[in-house]
């Protein structure tokens, strides 16, 4: 049954995405991105083929549903997909933990969890701020941006973890 | 060669996330305008790059092809350049000559001067450093030079030529133990030979003055016309001093007006009348009968 748990966790990140695409503007520069978290905590055990495929899947979907420029989730998603597993198995294995299992990173001790956030959010916002600014800014404005979105949305994402996916996981 | 399951295994991977970032990347330019300027710029960008560095190495390549035109180009200028230089020299050579042959006369005056055909060349090789000094000249027998033709310049004698070559001639240079004038000193019209006797470059000696003959410091050494190489009166030297020798002859110390250390053009003399005086002065007179 942790297929169906995946799934509906899915299904309520991809709703709070398009809610945060659709309601909430705090800052023309902020995107929050929640839907990079599924990609993250899906289990070192699936290949990096499939964590790619599914981060392909993920994004082109909430492109679709959402008004943004499409291909541009799927791209950075696919990105965090292809590099997932570089970053966390030699993490897992630091503390001795086997490629099996589910999403054990949820259990990570909270500045584990944070750096492996901040990695993989970083590699999901540099490409999307530059294909999003796409030259509309010098590079100084592009790092603000990139910094900002990493730290709003590790922050979001480290709570939405904590709070609920480790709970309902 | 099968590859390392690793290796194969990274590969695909890296082939998957190519094609599904691809696909991305042509969803952008497909959706959204500015994504796809500045995609496309980004890309033309990198043509650009690309098309730079592969012509960068299509010339190294090329190196060898250019090298060859640049040496026939070197060689093709250098013909060119030497045909220039000849054509310059030859006009140099023509307007020399007249400058040189007019400083002559005027030396000389004309009188002295009218058997003689002048042809200007150019020392090639000027030796200064032995007893037995020589020069080499560019002009041969094409040029109709012939052996015992006088050379010299407006300030002097410079020697007599003594081989010809078809294009050069060997020319014995006055700075020549074996090499000597007839001279005169001062108005005076008793010859005496003046020769170097090794040492300086700059003097020589005049021999077999007459005792009675008057010299002062500073009296100018002409030639004296008495040999068929040289015309008569022209400047060589000046005396700085004299001393008699063995009681019989004055010898004079002469400073050559002549600078054989910077020669640079010559004036071979020919006297177009040498045949006709040679040929008297081989006639013997006939021996008195007994």
């Amino acid at each position: 049954m942790a297929w169906l748990k995946y799934i509906f966790g899915f299904i309520v990140i991809l709703a709070l995405q398009l809610l945060c695409c659709e309601f909430i503007n705090l800052w023309p520069i902020l995107y929050i991105a929640i839907i990079p978290i599924m990609v993250i905590l899906l289990p070192s055990s699936v290949s990096t083929y499939a964590i790619m495929l599914c981060g392909f899947a993920i994004g082109l979907l909430t492109d679709a549903l959402s008004d943004g420029v499409l291909g541009l989730n799927a791209a950075c998603c696919t990105l965090v997909g292809a590099c997932k597993n570089m970053i966390t198995r030699p993490m897992r294995k630091y503390e001795g933990l086997s490629d099996e299992g589910g999403a054990e990173s949820v259990e990570w001790r909270s500045g584990k969890l944070i750096a492996l956030l901040a990695i993989c959010y970083l590699l999901f916002f540099v490409p999307y701020v530059l294909i999003d600014g796409a030259g509309a800014a010098g590079v100084w404005y592009l790092v603000a941006r990139i910094a900002l979105n990493v730290v709003v949305n590790v922050i979001i994402a480290f709570l939405l973890v904590r709070l609920w996916i480790k709970r309902f996981f | 060669m099968r590859l390392p399951p690793l290796i194969y295994n990274s590969i695909g991977k890296f082939l998957v996330f190519a094609i599904l970032e691809t696909v991305c990347i042509l969803l952008i330019i497909n959706s959204s305008i500015v994504q796809k300027y500045r995609i496309m710029e980004g890309v033309r960008s990198f043509q650009s790059f690309f098309w730079e560095k592969s012509t960068e190495v299509k010339k190294y390549t090329s190196l060898y092809d250019s090298n060859r035109q640049l040496e026939e180009e070197n060689t093709r200028l250098l013909k060119q350049n030497l045909l220039f230089r000849n054509y310059i020299v030859r006009t140099m050579g023509e307007s020399k000559l007249e400058e040189l042959s007019g400083q002559l006369k005027e030396n000389a005056g004309d009188s002295s001067l009218t058997s003689y055909s002048f042809t200007l060349a150019k020392v090639v090789k000027n030796t200064l450093n032995s007893t037995h000094n020589y020069l080499i000249i560019d002009k041969g027998k094409r040029d109709g030079i012939t052996e015992d033709l006088g050379v010299m310049t407006p300030s002097g004698v410079v020697g007599i030529v003594r081989g010809v070559g078809e294009r050069f001639s060997y020319v014995h240079s006055f700075l020549n133990l074996r090499q000597s004038i007839s001279a005169k000193i001062g108005n005076t019209e008793s010859p005496g030979t003046l020769r170097w006797e090794g040492g300086s470059i700059y003097k020589a000696y005049l021999n077999e003055i007459p005792l009675n003959t008057e010299v002062s410091k500073g009296d100018t050494v002409y030639t004296s016309g008495n040999s068929s190489f040289f015309p008569s009166d022209i400047p060589v030297g000046k005396a700085i001093s004299f001393s008699i020798d063995n009681g019989a002859h004055k010898k004079v110390e002469v400073e050559l007006l002549q600078d054989f250390s910077n020669l640079d053009y010559v004036i071979v003399l020919r006297n177009e009348d040498k045949r006709e005086i040679d040929s008297l002065s081989a006639i013997q007179p006939p021996e008195p009968k007994k």
